[in-house]
């Protein structure tokens, strides 16, 4: 597995997030939070990792970060790509973005493809679109890709329909089109979560070997801390459309502060376990986001809640590069909390 | 290449098993060709006999469906009770016009209805997406002789620019034929129109949620690309295998359109040959019907085949 230490890391940010919130647009003309003030950055070659249960934004973020959030959705804050705002931009600058600088794997590779298309002409449609090839270099590049992402027979392959893949070749393909024009960064939301759990372990290692050969940034979305623990460099943890805890990934896992990321630690199996054990649920449903209460979203559910969690709590930083969303972060205690001025991480 | 094969099969047995359950079903109602011949005053019963015999119709019901069985394999349609003519000529005069009419009925319902299919779908909550959806549940809901009543009075009483009926054969004049064509193949295209506008935009608008439009949007390609080259082919699967379904029953139903602008096809000849108890005759227009169906259907299939991958491999 990859190292934080054997990365490459530039100075300026690949990819800088504000206070990024997305809300939809209800049919009886309110509106419902999906993401709340989002602050992160990515760095060129760096896995960041955004953790959580469904609902709690990540799939709303992706998409924002592509651009392709459905029509009711309202976004705000800023998304610093390469000197440009990327919520600012109209449509036709962000079709040479998309899967040119900015590309994006899909979770459920049953239904990614389109089954009416050859796996070789959905991947030169990426190619097309954004370069410039003559048939005979599309069709190297192709075949190159799959060879890429580990695909034997590439010749026989591009001929087929998707129907005639298997799931784990199909997210293999899903992977060869995104990095198609060797984009700067790479959305994976749950790339693996609809895979069999060894097909799983392989494309996870897949990403994580190509990250370090490409040197792409990737944003890698997941409900699953054992597979994220594989291959982030940082991870960030959210619930209820906020980021309650982030660092790190070693700092993180060896030491959560915030009792949301304890609980999904708890929630992961591990060998260590005794027969018969069952692994901790965490109680309680991650809270209506159209109805949320001023305070801490996580207290109804937080083992360790007390009165003082009514007000909401900032992200509170542990060191410079380690923050949670959480009153007692720092000290375990109410009392002798010290509140820091909100930051994103980098 | 087995499949289309095994359909092939499966639509000459179609053709041949229906055929047969006609043959029995106007025997049982009510009518008798030969009554109907002699008229009911100048009967006698020898009279009766002897007609019965020259129609082959003294026979038991058993030894006439396999004379009429063996006939129909050598394709001779046998003899109109009528007018005493072989049923094949007037049925050679008279497919072609339906399969015309036809054509250009099924022209005008896509050329229409896909179209304001597409736009419904793509801005459902829209007033032009609204308005097609209502135009379309007009052309659907009014009734086919109204329909043709409206448009002879707007195009030719009116704005005096298309006969109101009539049928010119293409040999003889193709402008004056298609000519001819065009109101009855609005009416009878634009009930039609409506059921593919339907049909359309339920597809179309299930596909554009669909994860591999979403992945095409995200390789770069603009909306009106991943529409027109990936979610439109995807939703017009379900509008061919409706389509196919539909197009087949058409022959047989287009008797009010064809009897409005004088159209003198397959189904008004069906009409009359019913009245006549002309059992050749409905029997033959009945087989051709049921094999153009079966013809329709099959391409349909082929059709889907070349669209569809995953159909190949079945």
């Amino acid at each position: 597995m990859t190292t934080a230490s054997s990365k490459p890391s530039a100075s300026a940010p690949l990819l800088s997030v504000r206070d990024l919130s997305v809300q939809f647009a209800r049919k009886d003309g309110g509106l419902a939070p999906a993401v709340r003030s989002l602050s992160f950055d990515l760095r060129r070659g760096e896995v960041l990792a955004l953790v959580g249960e469904s609902g709690c934004g990540k799939s709303a973020t992706a998409l924002a970060l592509i651009g392709l959030l459905a029509r009711n959705a309202r976004v705000g804050g800023s998304v610093e790509f390469d000197g440009r705002n990327l919520l600012s931009l109209p449509e036709r600058e962000w079709e040479t973005i998309r899967g040119r600088r900015i590309a994006m794997i899909f979770q459920d590779p049953m239904t990614a493809l389109d089954p009416l298309y050859r796996i070789g002409e959905q991947i030169a449609e990426a190619l097309r679109r954004h370069l410039d090839l003559s048939s005979v270099a599309l069709r190297t590049r192709v075949n190159e890709l799959l060879t890429l992402v580990g695909i034997d027979d590439p010749e026989l392959r591009v001929r087929q329909f998707p129907h005639q893949l298997s799931g784990g070749l199909r997210q293999r393909v899903v992977i060869a089109i995104a990095l198609a024009c060797n984009p700067e960064v790479v959305i994976a939301d749950e790339p693996t979560t609809a895979l069999d759990v060894t097909i799983q372990a392989q494309i996870v290692k897949l990403l994580a070997d190509l990250n370090r050969k490409v040197g792409m940034g990737m944003i890698f979305i997941s409900h699953d801390l054992g597979v994220v623990s594989q291959i982030a460099d940082k991870i960030a943890v959210m619930y209820a459309g906020q980021v309650v805890e982030s660092g790190p990934r070693a700092e993180l896992l060896r030491d959560p502060r915030h009792p949301y990321t304890k609980a999904l630690l708890a929630s992961v199996p591990n060998p260590a376990m005794a027969p018969k054990q069952f692994l901790n649920a965490i109680l309680g449903t991650v809270p209506d986001m159209a109805r949320l209460e001023a305070g801490c979203t996580f207290r109804n559910r937080c083992p360790q809640a007390q009165e003082g969690c009514h007000a909401e709590p900032g992200l509170t930083g542990i060191s410079p590069s380690r923050f949670a969303r959480c009153w007692f972060a720092e000290t375990g205690s109410y009392e002798g909390m010290e509140r820091q001025a909100i930051r994103p991480f980098s | 290449m087995n499949y289309y094969l095994r359909r092939l099969a499966v639509a000459i047995a179609t053709v041949l098993i229906s055929s047969s359950l006609v043959f029995f079903a106007i025997r049982i109602l009510p009518g008798d060709p030969v009554m109907m011949l002699l008229g009911e005053s100048a009967a006698t019963p020898e009279v009766i006999a002897r007609m019965a015999e020259r129609l082959g119709m003294d026979a038991p019901l058993h030894v006439q469906y396999f004379r009429w069985l063996t006939d129909l394999l050598q394709l001779d349609f046998g003899t109109s009770i009528g007018t005493g003519l072989p049923v094949a000529n007037e049925l050679i005069k008279r497919l072609p016009r339906s399969l015309e009419l036809m054509a250009g009925g099924i022209l005008v319902s896509l050329s229409i209805g896909i179209p304001l299919g597409v736009v419904a779908a793509r801005r459902p909550d829209s007033f032009i997406g609204n308005a097609a959806s209502v135009l379309a549940l007009i052309g659907l809901s009014a009734p086919t002789f109204v329909k043709g009543l409206i448009l002879i009075i707007i195009f030719s009483i009116t704005l005096g620019l298309l006969p109101s009926s009539g049928f010119t054969p293409f040999t003889q004049d193709p402008a004056a034929n298609l000519r001819n064509l065009i109101l009855p193949s609005l009416t009878l295209g634009l009930g039609f129109a409506g059921v593919v506008q339907r049909i359309t935009r339920a597809s179309l608008a299930e596909t554009l949620g669909k994860d591999y439009v979403r992945t095409v949007r995200a390789k770069g390609v603009s909306e009106n690309a991943s529409v027109y080259r990936h979610a439109l082919p995807n939703a017009m699967i379900p509008v061919i295998a409706v389509v196919g379904i539909r197009i087949g029953s058409m022959l047989g139903g287009m008797v009010v359109i064809e009897n409005l602008f004088n159209w003198p096809g397959l189904s008004s000849y069906l009409i009359e040959a019913c009245y006549a108890r002309d059992y050749p005759a409905i029997q033959a227009c009945l087989v051709v019907i049921f094999f153009v169906f079966s013809l329709v259907s099959l391409s349909m299939d082929v059709l889907m085949g070349i669209i569809n991958p995953r159909r190949r491999d079945v």
